[in-house]
This record gives C-alpha cells, sequence and structure tokens, in this order.
C-alpha cells in the first residue's frame, strides 16, 4: 500500500510538471506592444508619425497632458501630414481607442468632441479610457480622409494609463 | 515531539488507505470545465452553484499587477442538468445569471451558455488499478450575452460573457484506484470570430492544463485540489495580431464535495486565479462556490 502511495505522488509529480513546462509565452523578454493594423511607417515618414494604411497620410497624436482612466479631462491633438512629411489638410472622422493586450475598447466614445485647430492639426476632448494601462497598452485607430482619400492608422499611447 | 509526528503520520496514512475508491475526474470541480459529470451509474443530475469572486486587480502584459477598473465583486447562479446518452457517454447544459458589483452600482445579465459533452474512452477497473479512466471532453460555449467588448456602463458592470463563441476539446486522465488519487487534464480550445465595434475580433486559442490530487478524508467525502495552468495565444483584430496579446496565468483550487448515497449532494470550492509563478494579461481573483447537486 506504501509502495501504491509513491506511485501516486510520483505519478501527481510528474503531471505537475508535465503541464507547468511549455507554451509560447512571450514575456520573458517584456517589451512596449508595437502599434498594429493599418500604421505602418514608410520611408520618409516623419519621426514619431505613422502612416495610414491607404497612405493618404501620416499622423502624430500628442496629449495635452497625460491621459487618466475614468476620466472625461483627457485631450489629444491629432497632427496630420503627408506621408511625406509636408503639410497637408485632412478631415478628422474617428478616433477610437483599444486596448490591445486585452483585446476590448472603451467605451463613451459618443462623448468625445473634435475640434479644428489649422489645417491638418485637430483637438480631440473627452476621451475616455475605462481602464488603465501600462504603457502602449492602450492604442489609438485614427481615421481621416485627405485629398478625397480616406486612411486608417493605429497609433500607440506612449504613458502609463492610471 | 518526535513519537507525536509518527502517530500523526500513521493516523493519517490509516485514514488515506482506508478511504473508499473515487469515482471522479481531474476537472471535476476546478472550475475550470463543465461544472457537472455524471458517475457511471447515474442517468441525470441537476447542479445549482452559487460563487462570488472577488479581490480583483490585473497582470499587465509586462506581468506587471495593476488596479482591476471592473466590478468589484461578482456573483454568478450557475444552472446545469447533465444527462446520460449511452453508457459511456453524456452531455450537459450550463447557464446562468450574474450580477457585478462596484461600490453601491450593482448590474444584473445572462451569462454565456455552454454545451459539454463527456465520453468515458476507458473505465477504471478495480482489478488493474494501474489504468486510469479516460475521459474525452467536448464543449461549446455561445456568446449569448454582453461582454466587455460591446459593454456601455463604466467598469464594465453590464459585461456578463467573453464576448465570443468557443470550442473546447481536450482529455481528461484520472488514476482513481489508487489511496491517493491523481491525474489530470489537458484542454485545448479554439474561439471563434466575432464582429464587435473595433473590428473582427478572433481571440487565441488556449491550453489549458490541470493537476489534481484527491483522497477521501471522510467516508462519503472527497477532497481534491491542484493547479490549472492556463495559456491563451494573442489575439487577432482584423486578421492582424496583437503584440503583446498572448495570456498566461496559473491558478489554486481546492474543492470539498459530499458523495452521499440517495440523497442531494454539496460542493465547496475555492479558486485562486493568478496564485503562482508569472502571469501575462491575466486577472488576479479568489472564488468561492458552494453549489447543490442532485442526482435524479
Amino acid at each position: 500500500m506504501l509502495k501504491a502511495n509513491r506511485i501516486s505522488v510520483l505519478g501527481f509529480l510528474i503531471l505537475l510538471g508535465a503541464c507547468g513546462g511549455g507554451g509560447s509565452d512571450s514575456n520573458n523578454q517584456p517589451g512596449d506592444p508595437a502599434p498594429a493594423l493599418g500604421g505602418v511607417l514608410a520611408s520618409g515618414v516623419p519621426p514619431g508619425f505613422v502612416a495610414a494604411d491607404s497612405q493618404a497620410f501620416a499622423v502624430a497624436v500628442t496629449w495635452e497632458k497625460a491621459p487618466v482612466a475614468l476620466s472625461l479631462n483627457n485631450r489629444a491633438i491629432v497632427r496630420f501630414l503627408s506621408v511625406d512629411g509636408l503639410d497637408i489638410e485632412a478631415t478628422l472622422t474617428r478616433f477610437s481607442l483599444y486596448h490591445a493586450t486585452m483585446g476590448h475598447g472603451s467605451i463613451r466614445e459618443s462623448e468625445m468632441r473634435f475640434t479644428q485647430l489649422e489645417p491638418g492639426v485637430w483637438a480631440v476632448d473627452s476621451v475616455y479610457f475605462s481602464m488603465g494601462g501600462a504603457k502602449s497598452s492602450w492604442v489609438v485607430d485614427v481615421e481621416a480622409q485627405s485629398a478625397g482619400r480616406s486612411g486608417k492608422a493605429r497609433v500607440s499611447i506612449d504613458h502609463e494609463i492610471l | 515531539m518526535k513519537y507525536s509526528k509518527t502517530v500523526l503520520l500513521l493516523i493519517l496514512s490509516f485514514w488515506i488507505l482506508a478511504s473508499e475508491k473515487l469515482l471522479a475526474c481531474s476537472s471535476c470541480g476546478s472550475g475550470a470545465a463543465d461544472p457537472v459529470v455524471l458517475n457511471p451509474l447515474e442517468r441525470q443530475k441537476l447542479y445549482l452553484g452559487l460563487s462570488v469572486q472577488s479581490g480583483f486587480r490585473d497582470f499587465d502584459h509586462r506581468g506587471e499587477l495593476r488596479p482591476d477598473y471592473g466590478p468589484e465583486q461578482q456573483r454568478r447562479l450557475e444552472v446545469a442538468f447533465a444527462q446520460r446518452v449511452s453508457p459511456t457517454l453524456f452531455v450537459s447544459l450550463d447557464g446562468g445569471l450574474g450580477e457585478n458589483r462596484r461600490g453601491s452600482r450593482v448590474k444584473h445579465g445572462l451569462t454565456d451558455t455552454t454545451i459539454n459533452s463527456r465520453w468515458n474512452a476507458w473505465t477504471q477497473d478495480v482489478t488493474k488499478p494501474w489504468l486510469p479512466q479516460v475521459q474525452m471532453v467536448l464543449s461549446h460555449r455561445f456568446k449569448t450575452t454582453r461582454s466587455v467588448q460591446d459593454a456601455r456602463e463604466e467598469n464594465y458592470l453590464d459585461s456578463f460573457g467573453a464576448g465570443y463563441d468557443e470550442t473546447f476539446a481536450g482529455t481528461d486522465i484520472w488514476f482513481g484506484m489508487w489511496p491517493l488519487m491523481f491525474g489530470g487534464s489537458l484542454l485545448f480550445s479554439k474561439a471563434w470570430e466575432s464582429s464587435t465595434k473595433s473590428g473582427r475580433l478572433e481571440a487565441g486559442p488556449s491550453r489549458k492544463a490541470i493537476a489534481t490530487l484527491g483522497f477521501m478524508p471522510f467516508e462519503e467525502w472527497k477532497l481534491i485540489g491542484g493547479a490549472i495552468f492556463d495559456r491563451r495565444g494573442a489575439i487577432r483584430l482584423d486578421d492582424h495580431e496583437l503584440p503583446e496579446s498572448d495570456k498566461r496565468s496559473q491558478d489554486l483550487f481546492l474543492t470539498w464535495e459530499s458523495l452521499l448515497k440517495g440523497t442531494d449532494n454539496f460542493r465547496f470550492s475555492f479558486v485562486k486565479k493568478g496564485a503562482f509563478g508569472s502571469h501575462k494579461n491575466a486577472v488576479l481573483m479568489r472564488a468561492y462556490t458552494l453549489a447543490w447537486l442532485r442526482t435524479l
């Protein structure tokens, strides 16, 4: 019987070891998630800008101050250039937050307000983050039209959201 | 001191050796698979479980703990019914109601519905205790309720489901003829693409490994516990993989269940999610479940 017990414990330990190993885990070298979906870095795109999937524009998003979760007091400035770095006029049509590492969007997007500050520069007020996140875990999908062409770019939010 | 330790070990050994054989499975009561399982001579079983989940915190993609912005407490009333369709096969249907709380705000909703099946590929035999019970598991969870994908309430209080359909398949191996019983389950899943306001979402495939140890400290009562190793691949949105969106967590569970004959039975489970090891895009929380089971 004692032998049977030993076999049981040994078997359990083998199973435990087998279950714990393996996997395709990738945070052994933790890094910031790079923007995906649309946003591509094209040659000639100025630093800090992301080219739209259609190459209709390049866009950069800056924050008036570090954004915070569960607040409408977040303001983003959206600046458009051509993919060659030239000034262009563009119409911001959508500014959509996405928590890229958790796989879901935010809420209260209908409360956001878009204001054109100058040709190619827009302010987005009342941006609401439904939860916090590490630097670059939140991204924003920017959709706009320029010279009759529409495009979409995913821009990383390089702030920790608290 | 030396003698009292020896006596204690002897009593414990006798207790374990004298216990009855346990017909169960390695994922039974783990909270990581179908909640109601039929033993060989049972034809139908009803399950009613009430769980309370609290202590939520999030592990981010770097494995760092962060405050959780969702409900502070979740309560779930789970109803399941199992029906035997052949001597070696049974199916069960599982659904329920949820309650999410944060401060004084409360929201209620239906939870996702799951249909499960278990096929006994190999049944245990007292004359061959080294051969385990082998069950094949096939389940499908239907997206039947609102999820974090289409939530409208602050703190996701109106989110009660996963947000996508998912099919699970795997095997459950249980060495239940030894005085100290043990087993393991390996469940794989495929999440089906779902249309969300942000695009076409496809959660990554998952692999759930469960290692379980059990014994009967008292007649007609069983105690099982173990570890759950949960892995999920990266999310795809509009066919693009989201970097660093894969998930990893290790959980612990402990279940105390009555095995009374000819009457109702009860099960109490404790699950600690994010219990040990390193985690990624995972939740830290504890869950207590009290369940009532009636064999019909």
